[in-house]
């Protein structure tokens, strides 16, 4: 059950290389932004291991032979370093954010290194405990522990998840799995506590990218104000603990609203490729992430009603088109899986009620609707341990400046944030279950995919409603 | 409203906006940052034993942690885990009988966590929510009666004497509801 300090840098190391050098490879390397760029590199690495280790199940490994998919990952990433820097040029370095005194500065750099600080020690504390409650045990690890003990998606794989008295929703997409797995496999062993580290690693990336977004739009100071609400939320704590997916949803949710606005303000269309990899670590991690992505779909649509030239802009030249399959390969490997070992989506056909989740939404509403939307308003929304100012800041804003950020490239995200949070707040109604067990257990958890997005949309709101004494918005990189 | 008017509006509008928004934030993320500098200076000797401590003290550590929080004897948890984890094979399926309710039952849910691929299931009783009519219960199927846990007597559940006997209520039947 031990894992040696070299194991655990390898863990790290690893999925960094892979993650710098699919970064490279569409243009973004340290220099483009050196606080995000840490934090992009796990979610590119961690997104290539991903899809290495489900290669490798597949084949129904001896797991002895961990060192060659290791050497495989290296050198994947070595060659996408070699051929990037030859062959794309680099993003230019992102200029800073609006002006400020050298004290500022350093205040935020401070600032960033004490939340980073506080992420690690949060996480070193979460190692007391081995994973065995809640659904980080009964959900994610126990899948990964019958794909490593198994073999992989061998026949073994399969009657051991078809015995009814094996595991739940088995049809949650595998990325968590994957990633806990290749844990297992460096380990040679079912490891208890080393398989949090991956998600771990999502926390300081969560961190660093919104550091590095939120520094491009507002002065160091508002920046720091901003990272430090997002430290003291619920979530920050939680996902330090548990090895779940919804982290990984949220740091998708941001990387692709991030990369989004850089791109829109920038027009280098490397941008997309990075908004694609945030897309697809959403989709991979949890449904919610799929539908998040109907959300912000649902946004684009709205925002092209009258204007359908805006939807062709965007995919002009027609290659851009190809951004969108790294997203859609990540969601067709979830159905090819969930259909090859009979795992139903509970939300579109639900075993208990044998009624697909828009029924129960519909039969359901009039009952429930009340309870979930007072809910939502008194226990997250104003609840400063679920959303701090990040969601009752959005609203405020909108509700006070509706024409000015109507007008702006800040719809479009406000959109996606609204039917994101319409659209949780239908699922909850049509949830089979205990209504207010169920909110209490899982709404904070479920929001907070979409709480850091807010707090960016938040930076980029004051940064056009309050600019600098220059007058003019930053213009980030 | 004429333009002339409608400027100065907006402009104490978006001031008193600001100066609302940013003096809540500044309230919240000094109360943050409070609250994350309390965390690291009390919480360091919690590090210390979680960088110091063997993984299997950390088990032991949190089973006996479960043991007081949802009301077991103490050694129970313990106890069962280093003889399932000793004796068992790992291809087994144990159905833990007992009238243990939730929380207490969530006991037997983790132990299964941590001893997987054995497989514990909690059960309210048999055969009214026992194991379902597709299990097979065959050499490698236990039926645990455990409540209360006798620690000094779990062992002698798993001797392999005992095996077949005493626990193993419907060994080599398709059981039915």
């Amino acid at each position: 059950m031990m894992t040696t300090a070299q194991q655990l840098l390898l863990l790290v190391a690893i999925p960094l290389f892979l993650g710098a050098g699919l970064l490279r490879a569409i243009g973004i390397g340290y220099r483009t932004d050196r606080l995000a760029w840490l934090g992009w590199c796990w979610v590119a690495g961690s997104l290539g291991t991903g899809a290495i280790v489900f290669a490798w199940m597949l084949l129904e490994p001896d797991f002895a032979d961990v060192h060659g998919v290791q050497l495989l990952l290296a050198a994947l990433g070595a060659m996408l370093l070699f051929a990037g820097r030859a062959r794309i040029p680099l993003i230019p370095p992102a200029p800073d954010g609006p002006a400020a005194p050298r004290a500022e500065r350093i205040l935020f750099a401070a600032v960033v290194g004490f939340v980073v600080l506080l992420c690690a020690e949060r996480s070193l504390v979460a190692s007391l405990a081995p994973v065995h409650e809640n659904d980080e045990a009964f959900f994610w690890a126990l899948k990964a522990k019958a794909l490593f003990l198994r073999g992989g998606f061998g026949p073994a794989y399969g009657e051991l998840i078809r015995d009814p008295n094996f595991a739940y929703n088995l049809d949650y997409p595998p990325l968590n799995p994957f990633l806990q797995t290749w844990v297992f496999a460096q380990a040679g062993e079912v490891t208890h506590f080393a398989n949090r580290l991956p998600f771990q690693f999502f926390l300081l990336a969560l961190v660093l990218i919104l550091a590095g977004g939120l520094r491009r739009v507002v002065r160091p100071a508002f920046a720091a104000v901003l990272l430090l609400l997002l430290a003291s939320m619920e979530g920050m704590r939680t996902f330090a603990l548990r090895a779940e997916g919804d982290l990984m949803v949220a740091v998708g949710a941001l990387t692709t609203l991030d990369a989004w606005w850089r791109w829109r303000r920038t027009g280098v269309p490397s941008w997309l490729g990075l908004a694609a990899l945030g897309a697809t670590l959403m989709v991979w991690s949890k449904h919610e992430g799929f539908f998040l992505c109907c959300a912000v779909l649902g946004a684009g649509a709205a925002g092209a009603i009258g204007q359908p030239g805006r939807i062709r802009s965007v995919l002009r030249p027609r290659r851009r088109a190809l951004w969108l399959l790294p997203p859609l390969t990540a969601l067709a490997s979830i159905w090819i899986l969930n259909a090859g070992y009979d795992a139903a989506n509970n939300f579109l056909a639900n075993r208990r009620t044998a009624h697909s989740l828009p029924t129960l939404v519909f039969t359901q509403f009039p009952r429930h609707i009340g309870e979930v939307v007072r809910f939502f308003v008194a226990r997250i929304l104003l609840l400063p341990a679920h959303s701090n100012l990040a969601l009752p800041g959005f609203f405020f804003l909108l509700l006070a400046f509706p024409r000015r950020l109507w007008r702006s490239d800040l719809r479009g995200p406000a959109i996606a944030l609204i039917l994101a949070l319409v659209g949780y707040v239908l699922i909850f109604v049509g949830l089979p279950l205990n209504i207010p067990k169920i909110l209490r257990l899982s709404a904070g958890r479920v929001v907070f995919h979409i709480v850091p997005a807010a707090l960016l949309w938040l930076a980029y709101a004051t940064a056009l409603l309050f600019p600098p004494a220059s007058g003019k918005a930053p213009k980030p990189g | 409203m004429s333009g002339a008017l409608r400027r100065p509006l907006f402009a104490a509008k978006t001031a008193v906006v600001g100066a609302a928004l940013a003096a809540v934030a500044l309230w919240r993320a000094g109360l943050a940052a409070v609250e994350g500098v309390r965390e690291l200076c009390t919480r360091a000797p919690l590090v210390r034993e979680a960088v110091v401590l063997p993984a299997d003290a950390r088990i032991d550590r949190t089973l006996a942690d479960m043991e007081t929080r949802l009301g077991f004897g103490r050694g129970e948890l313990r106890e069962l885990h280093r003889v399932l984890a000793a004796q068992v094979d790992y291809s087994d399926t144990i159905f833990v009988v007992s009238d243990l309710k939730h929380p207490r039952r969530s006991a037997i849910t983790s132990l299964s966590c941590l001893l997987f691929p054995l497989r514990l299931v909690p059960l309210g009783a048999l055969p009214a929510d026992g194991p379902s009519a597709d299990t097979v219960i065959d050499e490698h199927t236990w039926i645990l009666e455990l409540e209360p846990v006798p620690p000094a007597e779990i062992a002698a559940w798993f001797d392999p004497v005992a095996r077949g006997s005493a626990f193993a209520l419907s060994r080599g039947k398709k059981m039915g509801r």
